[in-house]
């Protein structure tokens, strides 16, 4: 069998010399010998990797078990007589196997955003409650101070404020609570209410108005004080924060478009809080509510309005109070099942007129349609 | 100069080396456009294989003596890197900064609080730390993934050592006005010199920073009056801004401000540019003094950077990276590349078939910390 022979430039891997060598292509590999004819290395075809050509075209090779040693071969024919025998060295990588890479990845790291969008509200409700209360009350004091530098607080009326602190306190009287709670309207243009960490809650000028007796405001405001309870502002803290570092992780500091990817997935973990929760806060609610002798129907009056607004709307104009909260027909149900007992009004007509003065616009304003995409404050960092 | 190609010499004494870059930037649009694509789709996570084939390329073409650098790193082992580092030491770093505004929140104007400084203080120290030790880890990593005719290179020497070097050397430059600068400039890249190798043989390092310091000095006289100028300029244009709206109160300042916003972004990049003109005169002068400095074996080396000619590199790259957002950053790494390679020579000699396969540090991930802190450009 004759066997083509080619001049070659021979880097041995070990020094850095290098040295004349003649190539012989056999069977199922490459011989290099020196030129007198003794053997340097034997490279079989599967173990030969080949690096990138010269400028002047030479083919450059090396092996999978050679080291670092390198094979540099200009000869005319070479390549030809190379290919027949060991064509996994010309076949072009690029396309198939970028794609592949690619896909991979992009499953990757759709799963590990998956994962992280699944297991961080877990391990933030693990985390929560280990936080100390003096800690969460700092923290909610950042929060609180950034709100009302966007939302300054309405005008303190004296009756008001004495009203609603009463109400929390007749609610929070069989409960033990580590905060001391403070309740504020604020002139945001949203339908909603909150429950900020360290025990702040904050109620709209808007739900305010949308409420027809005192008993919704209680119900409202018991709702609330559950989530203050279970802490729940905290889990909300830690579950952002938890994300926005591990997203960071995912797609590293600083690169401009790894930005739209992080705020993305940080606008879905203020979906604030999972059912679960939301439907703690209300049966916390409902106990609160039924400790201080006031009528759950109340909430129930006022969901059901809301959620009929909603079926009257075309399309997804949800309430915000409502979008984030269990299927609204089943916490009415539950609220009307507990409201078995007349109660005792929420606030007396003086102390709810009081209140239901705070922010109250000049002139009558039409329910806003499109305010609704309003989001909760985050502390200023 | 680089000469041309004075032919291969298989024995392996060589008398002098020639250096080229033979990369094409146009042959580099496909390639940048192409990790733009597959890093969106891949959530950017495609961006460390987009590297090495990045660096594949220019070290490919980076020609020393007619043969060619080869890059022997992998994505895969960037990947690993960063999600390492990022553990190790961004999670501690995040926790500390948000357990500080935790305890002290900044007050509603986003002032620190003075009772948070101390720790503030601590952690922007640990970060410059860090940076310093994840840009001597990545290099360490490149060295390490480098050959040249069947021989890598390496970089010895603790990471963390070099941390605290570099770190008192910022200090001690920060105490004095930046009079040390030409100090601080060459003590560090003399220890990353001196801890490099070809094989088993280490560079030598002779740079002095006397040498640097008439042109430092001209460079940071001519800063202050720059900077005495601007603020004569500011001034000026307030007195101006004052009599033409007449009294300045709270309601009118901000829309007389904004009347000249746009002559006030022209003057801050003409400032920019000024300064940047005026720093590549030490800049080039410090690369030449870097590479006049080098030794290997019997080899001196020369690098004929000149002020017009690194400023027309800085300022076209700047050009390039803000006209394209970034994504001909590959492009202007060659272009780097190409205006250190083209103007390196090396006189003297040195026989190649003694320096032996390297036996330095070959870490297994790369260049985790430099990533992180976004330094992990080319």
């Amino acid at each position: 069998m004759s066997e083509a022979a080619f001049d070659g430039i021979y880097n041995d891997g070990r020094q850095a010399g290098a040295e004349p060598v003649r190539v012989l292509i056999k069977a199922d590999g490459l011989l290099i010998e020196t030129l007198r004819g003794s053997d340097l290395a034997f490279w079989p075809f599967d173990e030969i990797e080949r690096h990138p050509d010269d400028e002047e075209g030479r083919i450059r090779l090396g092996s999978a078990k050679g080291g670092d040693a390198r094979l540099a071969v200009s000869a005319a024919g070479f390549a030809a007589e190379l290919r027949a025998k060991a064509p996994h060295l010309f076949r072009k990588g690029g396309v198939g196997s970028t794609l592949r890479l690619a896909l991979l990845l992009g499953l990757l790291s759709a799963g590990v955003i998956g994962g992280i969008y699944l297991g961080i509200p877990r391990a933030a409700e693990t985390v929560a409650p280990l936080i100390p209360p003096s800690v969460e009350t700092r923290i909610g004091a950042s929060y609180i101070r950034s709100v009302k530098q966007l939302w300054p607080a309405c005008a303190q009326d004296g009756r008001a404020r004495q009203a609603l602190q009463d109400l929390t306190n007749r609610l929070l009287d069989k409960t033990k609570i580590p905060f001391a709670v403070s309740v504020d309207v604020t002139d945001m243009k949203i339908e909603n209410a909150f429950a900020l960490p360290g025990g702040h809650i904050l109620f709209t000028r808007m739900i305010i108005a949308r409420m027809e007796s005192p008993d919704e405001l209680a119900g409202v405001l018991a709702h609330e004080l559950g989530h203050v309870v279970e802490r729940h502002a905290m889990i909300g803290v830690i579950q952002q924060t938890g994300m926005a570092v591990l997203l960071q992780v995912l797609t590293g500091g600083s690169s401009g478009s790894s930005e739209w990817a992080l705020n993305a997935a940080g606008s879905l973990a203020t979906l604030s809080y999972t059912r679960r929760l939301e439907a703690r806060a209300d049966a916390h609610g409902l106990e609160m509510l039924k400790q201080a002798g006031i009528n759950p129907r109340g909430i129930a009056d006022l969901f059901e309005r809301l959620e009929k607004e909603r079926a009257g709307k075309t399309g997804l104009g949800l309430p915000p109070f409502l979008s984030s909260h269990p299927p609204t027909q089943a916490r009415i149900a539950l609220a009307r099942a507990a409201a078995d007992a007349p109660g005792k009004p929420a606030l007396s007509p003086e102390d709810w007129a009081a209140v239901k003065a705070l922010c109250a616009p000049k002139t009558t304003e039409p329910a806003p349609q499109d305010d609704t995409k309003e989001k909760p404050p985050k502390p200023a960092r | 100069m680089s000469g041309d190609q004075d032919g291969r010499r298989p024995a392996g004494s060589a008398s002098g080396l020639s250096f080229s870059q033979t990369g094409r930037s146009v042959a580099m649009i496909g390639l940048c456009f192409k990790i733009l694509l597959l890093s969106i789709v891949t959530l950017t996570v495609y961006r460390f294989w987009g590297r090495t084939q990045v660096r594949r390329y220019l070290w490919g073409h980076t020609v020393i003596d007619g043969e060619p650098l080869d890059y022997l790193g992998k994505g895969s082992e960037l990947l690993i890197g960063f999600v390492i580092a990022f553990i190790l030491y961004l999670v501690p770093l995040g926790i500390a900064i948000n357990v500080i505004f935790t305890f002290w929140p900044p007050d509603p104007a986003g002032r620190l609080v003075p009772a948070s400084l101390p720790w503030v203080f601590a952690v922007e120290i640990g970060f410059v730390y860090l940076v310093m030790v994840g840009l001597y880890q990545a290099l360490r990593y490149r060295f390490s993934r480098t050959a040249w005719r069947g021989v890598r290179f390496s970089l010895t020497g603790s990471a963390f050592g070099f941390g605290v070097k570099a770190l008192l050397l910022i200090f001690a430059n920060l105490l004095l006005l930046g009079l040390l600068t030409p100090v601080m400039d060459l003590a560090i890249f003399g220890s990353i010199a001196r801890n490099t190798h070809f094989g088993d043989k280490p560079f030598r390092f002779e740079g002095k920073a006397r040498s640097l310091y008439g042109p430092f000095l001209l460079t940071y006289l001519l800063i202050l009056l720059l900077l005495a100028g601007v603020g004569a300029g500011i001034a000026y244009l307030t007195n101006m801004t004052v009599g033409m709206g007449g009294q300045i109160n709270e309601k009118t300042a901000p829309e007389a401000l904004l009347q000249y916003l746009p002559f006030i972004i022209m003057g801050y990049v003409f400032v920019l540019l000024l300064v940047i003109a005026v720093t590549s005169f030490y800049a080039a002068r410090s690369l030449r003094v870097k590479g006049s400095g080098l030794r290997f074996e019997g080899l001196s080396f020369k690098l004929d950077a000149h002020t017009l000619s690194y400023l027309w590199l800085l300022l076209s790259n700047l050009f390039l990276i803000i006209v394209t957002v970034g994504v001909a950053l590959p492009i202007t790494e060659l272009r780097r590349f190409r205006y250190i390679f083209s103007r390196l020579s090396a006189e003297g000699t040195v026989d190649l078939s003694q320096i032996g396969q390297s036996t330095g540090p070959r870490p297994r991930f790369g260049e985790g910390l430099a990533e992180a802190f976004g330094m992990g450009n080319v």
